[in-house]
């Protein structure tokens, strides 16, 4: 993969062109994922105001009585958007969905410790810990290539 | 409870038919050691075991919070099918307390080393999936 960075004062905001075959391969396709990610902005909602979110920073989405939250490191957001559309909308990147009512994103993942009932229980960078429920291990195991 | 995929309902049926088969071939042996088991016997095993999966399968599908309740939902299916089609279509034994008990001791032992090895397999999971998050930040650091 070759990389070439085109520096010049008359450039406005940062602009990244990616050139590649149309079957991409699995090197490249991470590198999109991982660009969109952190291009890709989340709208979220916190006392009435609205706020723009990098999908980067969002540690997980939860739904909580019908309603979807943002949590990132130390806030938390509303969102519009339902859970199977965010699940819709992530499908290739790192976030994967761990049970019936959260999207985990792996890239803030700190490590997995396995609890006797099957399932798995994820520790976050910010400490926070979340369960992968047995059914969705296998998702969760893909994501890491294994 | 979570659902038991078809995928996981033949795990089951594999590693549980495994089990018993030895579990039981080790007791024959142990108890008398002419005596052997009859293909007949490992049909009836695996026709219970495959039973026991479906039947699994099927209560997965229940909507249970607690995980004991779950875990005691599972083991009631083994033992409506061990003590129903075992004892009672295959006459594996006579349906008294002594008998009933010694087959409620062994299936629950059955139920939890299939229970264990799924426990082995997650931590081998775990094991991985860590194994994958420390070579991710090695990478991130080197670049």
């Amino acid at each position: 993969m070759k990389i070439s960075i085109e520096r010049n004062d008359a450039y406005g905001e940062t602009e990244v062109a990616v050139k590649c075959r149309v079957d991409v391969d699995g090197k490249t396709e991470k590198l999109l994922a991982q660009l969109r990610l952190f291009c890709d902005e989340a709208v979220g909602l916190k006392n009435g105001e609205t706020y723009k979110i990098l999908l980067s920073d969002v540690f997980y989405i939860d739904c909580v009585d019908e309603k979807i939250f943002l949590y990132l490191a130390e806030e938390i957001y509303e969102s519009r958007k339902k859970l199977y559309e965010w699940e819709r909308e992530l499908a290739d990147t790192p976030f994967v969905r761990i049970s019936k009512a959260t999207i985990l994103n792996t890239d803030q993942l700190k490590s997995v410790r396995p609890l006797l009932s099957g399932k798995l229980e994820a520790t976050l960078n910010n400490g926070e810990k979340q369960l992968i429920n047995r059914h969705y291990v296998a998702g969760f195991r893909q994501k890491f290539g294994i | 409870m979570n659902k038991i995929s078809v995928k996981e309902c033949v795990f089951i049926d594999c590693i549980s038919f495994t089990v018993v088969t030895v579990l039981l071939s080790t007791l024959w042996f142990i108890a008398d050691r002419t005596a052997f088991l009859e293909s007949r016997h490992l049909l009836e095993l695996f026709c219970c075991t495959t039973l026991i999966s479906i039947l699994m399968y099927f209560t997965s599908k229940i909507p249970l919070e607690s995980q004991l309740f779950a875990t005691s939902l599972l083991l009631l299916d083994v033992a409506v099918v061990i003590l129903g089609i075992g004892g009672g279509i295959f006459q594996w034994f006579p349906w008294e307390g002594k008998s009933v008990l010694q087959i409620i001791v062994i299936l629950v032992t059955v139920f939890f080393v299939t229970h264990l090895i799924m426990v082995w397999q997650s931590r081998d999971t775990a094991k991985k999936i860590n194994q994958k998050i420390k070579e991710r930040e090695n990478d991130a650091s080197y670049h």
